[in-house]
C-alpha cells in the first residue's frame, strides 16, 4: 500500500489559496465600484446627448410647423433616428396659432423630454401691431384694441361689459420713441399733447391736413378723469417720469369734450421713451417699454414678369389690373371719381403711386389668395373715396400695402378714405395718419404713426403669421425640460437602437419623420399663372414652381385640412436670396482684402481697399442692406472716396457716409397725364 | 547498522526560510497597501468628480430653462458672483408666457472656509423650499476673476475657487469647485466650468 509522500506536507497551498481569493475579492469589489461609477458617468453623458437630440427634434418639428404641418414627427413605436439615438415629437394646437411641441429622445441609457411652444412664421413687421419708429401719436377719442380672426369674427370677441364696442385687450401700440396720447386739442385744430404742434401735410404739398375744427374745453370733469378699467399691470395715471415706460403730463388739465381715448392692450414706448399723457386717456393693459428697439426690415420690391409701361387710370368698374398674378405698372395707378377697382387675390401689384380720387372705390378680395400692393411713391386715398375689404376676416389670406423707403423723412401716404380695411400697411419712411372715417383691422407700421381723433383701430394678431416681402421664421415662445425619472432624465435598461433591432423595427430617417403626406399647394408657375396642386407631396413636380402662395396640409391626427400658411422662406421679393448674395460678396471681398474675417480688426488702409473693392452694383444698389449687415461698410459714398490710402481716415469717412437707398426705389416717374391729387 | 534519523530542519534553514517569508510578506503588504491606497485615492477622486459633475449638471439644467432677461445676481463677465436668481418658463396660458416661482442658487457657509451650494425655490417666503446640491464648496466671494493670478476682490487670496456665476447676454457661465480632505488629511479641490445658454 502506497503511503503518502512525507515531503507533501504543509499548508502552503491553503495559504496561497486564501491570499488569491482575498486579492480576487478586493479586485471584484473594485471592479464593481468602477462599473457603478462608469454607469453613472455614462448616464450623465447620455443624458446630455439626449438633451441635444431632443433639441434637434424640436428644431425639426419647428421646421415642419413653418411649412404648415402639424409638427408631429414619428412616434414612440417607430421613432426617428438621429445622432446615435432616437426621438419623436408630439404636438398640441394652442389658441392664436401657437403650437406646443413635446420631444422625447432616447440616447444610450438616458431618456430626455423637452417641451416648447412655437409660433409659426412670425412676421417681424406685422407683429409690431401699430408701430411708429420715431413716434406714435394717438388722437383724442381713439379706441384701439386687438383680436384674433382665427378665433372667429371681431364681433364674437367683443367684451359687452365695456362702454365701447371693443374686445378689451390684445392691441399692441409701440414705438422706438415716445407714444403721445393727444389730450389737449384746442382751437385751430392743432395737436399739443406735448406742446409741439404739427400739421401733417403730405409730401407733395398739394393739400393741407388738419385735425378738424376747434373744440371747447370740457365744462365739468365728468368721466374724463383718467383711470384704469380693471386692467392688470397698467395705468393711465402719470407714473414715474424720466424713466422708461413712465408717463409725463403736459398741456391743459381740462380734457377735450367727447369720449376719451381708450387703449386696450399693450402700449410700449421705446427703451428710453415714455407714454405722454395728462391722465385723461384710459389704458387697460400695460405701458412697459420695449425690451429692445424694433428694427424695420428694408423693403425689397418683387421681380415680376408683366410690366405695364404707363400710368393706368381706372374709369369704370374694373376687376383686374394686368393679366398675370404679378404686375408692375411703371406709372401711377389712378382710380377716378365714381370708378370701382376690385382686386382679387392672389395678386402682386407694383406701382409708382396708388391714387383713389374722391368718390372712387377700391375693393379688396383676398379670399382666394393674398394681395400685396407696393407703392413706390406712396398712397393718395382722397376724402370720400371708399376702401373696403370684402373677405370675412377669418377667411382672409392677407392684404398688404407697402410703401418703399424714401431719402429722409417723407409724408407720401395720405389715407382719408371711408370704409373698412382688413390688412396691413408698411411705410418705414413715411408719416401715416389713420383716419377716423376708415375702420382699420390689422396693423400699420410707419416712421411716424398717428391716428385722427375718434379713430377706430384693431390689431388682428392672426395677420402676424406669415406674410410677404420679409423673411418670416418660427419663433420659440417658451422652452422647458419636462422632469421624468431621476429629475431631468430617466435611466433606460437597454440602448434604444438595440431595442428597436430586437423588435424588428427600423427607425425612420429624421428628415422623413413628418407624418403629413397629402398637401394642397397654391403657387405661381414659371409663366406667371396661378396654379393649384392637391395630392401627395412626394408626387409634386417642383420644377415649374416660381413661388408658393400658400400651403395647406391634411392633419395626420384627423385628416382635416389645416389652416393656409405661407411657408417660411417664401419670398416673392427675392429679399432673402438677394441678402445672401450680397453677404457672400461682402464676405469674399473682405477676405481678399485681409485674411481677417472680422471687419472690426481691419486697418484703415484695409478698410479703404475693402470699400473700393466692392462691386459697383453692390455699393450702388444694396447700400442699405450692407449697412444693415455691417455698419462699417458704408453706402453710396464709398465711390466718392478719393483720398490716398495712406491718409485715409476710415472713421471720419464712416461718419460722413450717408445711407442711400437703391436708386430704383427713389425714381419718380413723370407719368403721362398725371392726375393732380384731389383737394379737400 | 542503525539508520541515522535526519528528520527536521536545521536552525539555519528555518532562519533563512523565515527571512524569505518575511521578505515576501513585506512585499505583499506593500503591494496591498499601495493598491489599497490607490483604490482609496481613485474612489475618492471618482466620487469627487461625480459630485462635481452632478452639481454642475443640476445648476446647468436649472439655468437652461431661465429667461435670460430675468436672470439676476450673476456678475457681468468676467466678475463672478456667488448667487443667481431666475425663474423658468412653464409654458403659455392664453397667449401669455407663464413663469414658474423664483429660484435661487447660492453658496451658503457651513464652516469658516467651506460652504454648500443650495437651490432654493421662493427664497425668504413661507413657501421656501431648499435642496442641498453639494457640500464642501470653498468660499470665493464676489468679483473674483478666475485664473488671472491676482486677488481681484482684495480678500487676500488669489484666484480662490468655489461657486461663481457670470452673465454675458444670454450666456451664463457657471464655475464650481468642490474640495474635500483625503485620507492623508490634504485638501483636494476639483473644479469645472460650464457655459449655459438660457433657452428662453
Amino acid at each position: 500500500m502506497a503511503s503518502r509522500d512525507p515531503r507533501r506536507r504543509g499548508a502552503a497551498l491553503m495559504v496561497s489559496l486564501v491570499a488569491v481569493m482575498t486579492i480576487a475579492g478586493i479586485g471584484a469589489s473594485m471592479i464593481q465600484m468602477q462599473s457603478a461609477m462608469n454607469r453613472r458617468h455614462a448616464f450623465s453623458i447620455d443624458r446630455r446627448r439626449a438633451l441635444y437630440v431632443a433639441e434637434a427634434g424640436i428644431a425639426e418639428a419647428a421646421l415642419a410647423v413653418s411649412q404648415g404641418k402639424s409638427g408631429i414627427l414619428a412616434n414612440a413605436a417607430v421613432p426617428a433616428a438621429f445622432g446615435g439615438g432616437v426621438y419623436w415629437v408630439e404636438t398640441a394646437d394652442l389658441p392664436d396659432n401657437r403650437i406646443a411641441l413635446t420631444c422625447t429622445s432616447r440616447v444610450g441609457v438616458a431618456e430626455f423630454m423637452l417641451r416648447t411652444t412655437v409660433v409659426p412664421n412670425l412676421n417681424p413687421v406685422v407683429s409690431l401691431g401699430f408701430f411708429g419708429a420715431d413716434e406714435v401719436e394717438i388722437g383724442w377719442g381713439t379706441v384701439a384694441d386687438g383680436y384674433h380672426s382665427g378665433r372667429g369674427t371681431f364681433a364674437s370677441q367683443v367684451d359687452m361689459s365695456l362702454p365701447v364696442t371693443a374686445t378689451g385687450d390684445l392691441v399692441k401700440i409701440s414705438s422706438n420713441g415716445n407714444i403721445i396720447l393727444e389730450e389737449t386739442i384746442g382751437a385751430g385744430g392743432t395737436t399739443s399733447g406735448t406742446g409741439s404742434s404739427e400739421t401733417t401735410d403730405p409730401s407733395d404739398g398739394s393739400e393741407d391736413f388738419s385735425w378738424g375744427g376747434a373744440v371747447e374745453s370740457a365744462s365739468s370733469p365728468g368721466d374724463s378723469t383718467g383711470g384704469t378699467e380693471g386692467g392688470t399691470g397698467g395705468t393711465s395715471e402719470p407714473s414715474s417720469e424720466g424713466g422708461s415706460g413712465g408717463t409725463s403730463g403736459g398741456g391743459s388739465l381740462t380734457p377735450p369734450p367727447g369720449d376719451p381715448t381708450r387703449l386696450y392692450g399693450k402700449v410700449e414706448p421705446g427703451t428710453s421713451g415714455i407714454v405722454q399723457s395728462s391722465g385723461f386717456s384710459r389704458v387697460k393693459g400695460s405701458i412697459d417699454p420695449l425690451r429692445y428697439p424694433a428694427a424695420l426690415p428694408v423693403v425689397t420690391l418683387p421681380t415680376v414678369s408683366e410690366v405695364i409701361p404707363t400710368t393706368v387710370t381706372i374709369t369704370g368698374t374694373t376687376t383686374s389690373v394686368g393679366t398675370k398674378v404679378e404686375t408692375r405698372i411703371t406709372g401711377d395707378l389712378v382710380v377716378t371719381t365714381g370708378a370701382v377697382l376690385r382686386i382679387t387675390g392672389p395678386k402682386v401689384l407694383d406701382v409708382q403711386r396708388f391714387t383713389l380720387e374722391a368718390g372712387a372705390t377700391l375693393e379688396l378680395d383676398d379670399s382666394s389668395g393674398p394681395i400685396d400692393i407696393y407703392a413706390r411713391n406712396g398712397l393718395g386715398f382722397a376724402e370720400t373715396s371708399n376702401l373696403t375689404s370684402l373677405t370675412a376676416h377669418d377667411l382672409s389670406r392677407g392684404t398688404s400695402f407697402t410703401v418703399t423707403e424714401a431719402a429722409g423723412d417723407a409724408r407720401r401716404v395720405l389715407i382719408r378714405s371711408s370704409g373698412e380695411f382688413h390688412g396691413t400697411l408698411y411705410a418705414p419712411s413715411d408719416e401715416v395718419v389713420l383716419p377716423a372715417s376708415l375702420r382699420w383691422y390689422g396693423s400699420a407700421v410707419a416712421r411716424v404713426l398717428k391716428t385722427e381723433p375718434g379713430a377706430r383701430i384693431s390689431f388682428d394678431r392672426r395677420l402676424a403669421i406669415g406674410g410677404s416681402g420679409v423673411p418670416t421664421l418660427p419663433r420659440i415662445m417658451s422652452w422647458q425640460i419636462v422632469p421624468i425619472g431621476e429629475g431631468t432624465a430617466r435611466r433606460l435598461m437597454i440602448d434604444p437602437i438595440l431595442e428597436l433591432r430586437l423588435r424588428g423595427v427600423t427607425p425612420v430617417d429624421s428628415a422623413d419623420a413628418s407624418q403629413e403626406t397629402d398637401v394642397l399647394l397654391h403657387y405661381i408657375d414659371l409663366a406667371g399663372e396661378e396654379q393649384t396642386y392637391a395630392g401627395a407631396f412626394s408626387a409634386f413636380n417642383t420644377s415649374n414652381v416660381d413661388r408658393i402662395m400658400g400651403v395647406r396640409w391634411d392633419d395626420p391626427r384627423d385628416g382635416a385640412p389645416r389652416d393656409w400658411l405661407r411657408p417660411a422662406g417664401d419670398d416673392p421679393t427675392d429679399a432673402i436670396a438677394s441678402d445672401r448674395n450680397v453677404a457672400q460678396i461682402v464676405r469674399t471681398t473682405i477676405r481678399s482684402v485681409s485674411g481677417l474675417a472680422d471687419v472690426e480688426l481691419l486697418t484703415d488702409a484695409e478698410s479703404f481697399d475693402l470699400v473700393t473693392s466692392l462691386p459697383n452694383e453692390v455699393i450702388a444698389t444694396r447700400a442699405p442692406e450692407i449697412v444693415m449687415m455691417d455698419d462699417r461698410v458704408g453706402g453710396g459714398a464709398a465711390r466718392d472716396v478719393t483720398e490716398d490710402a495712406a491718409t485715409f481716415d476710415y472713421d471720419q469717412w464712416l461718419d460722413d457716409a450717408t445711407v442711400k437707398p437703391a436708386e430704383s426705389d427713389t425714381t419718380t416717374t413723370e407719368a403721362d397725364g398725371e392726375t393732380a391729387l384731389p383737394g379737400g | 547498522m542503525r539508520r541515522r534519523n535526519n528528520a527536521g530542519y536545521s536552525l539555519v534553514e528555518v532562519l533563512v526560510a523565515s527571512a524569505i517569508l518575511l521578505l515576501l510578506m513585506a512585499n505583499v503588504a506593500m503591494v496591498t497597501r499601495a493598491g489599497k491606497s490607490a483604490a482609496q485615492s481613485g474612489v475618492f477622486n471618482m466620487s469627487l468628480d461625480d459630485e462635481l459633475n452632478l452639481t454642475i449638471e443640476r445648476i446647468s439644467f436649472a439655468v437652461m430653462a431661465a429667461d435670460s432677461d430675468d436672470v439676476d445676481g450673476a456678475g457681468s463677465a468676467p466678475f463672478t458672483t456667488e448667487t443667481i436668481e431666475f425663474s423658468s418658463t412653464l409654458g403659455l396660458s392664453d397667449g401669455t408666457v407663464v413663469r414658474g416661482p423664483v429660484e435661487e442658487i447660492a453658496w451658503l457657509p457651513t464652516t469658516d472656509e467651506d460652504g454648500r451650494i443650495v437651490w432654493r425655490e421662493q427664497p425668504t417666503t413661507p413657501e421656501e423650499r431648499t435642496v442641498n446640491w453639494s457640500n464642501a464648496v470653498p468660499h470665493v466671494g464676489q468679483n473674483e476673476i478666475d485664473g488671472n493670478g491676482s486677488d481681484d476682490n482684495d480678500n487676500g487670496v488669489q484666484d480662490e475657487k468655489g461657486l461663481g456665476f457670470t452673465k454675458l447676454g444670454g450666456f451664463v457661465s457657471v464655475y464650481v469647485t468642490v474640495e474635500r480632505l483625503n485620507g492623508d488629511g490634504k485638501r483636494v479641490p476639483k473644479s469645472t466650468v460650464n457655459h449655459v445658454t438660457c433657452r428662453n
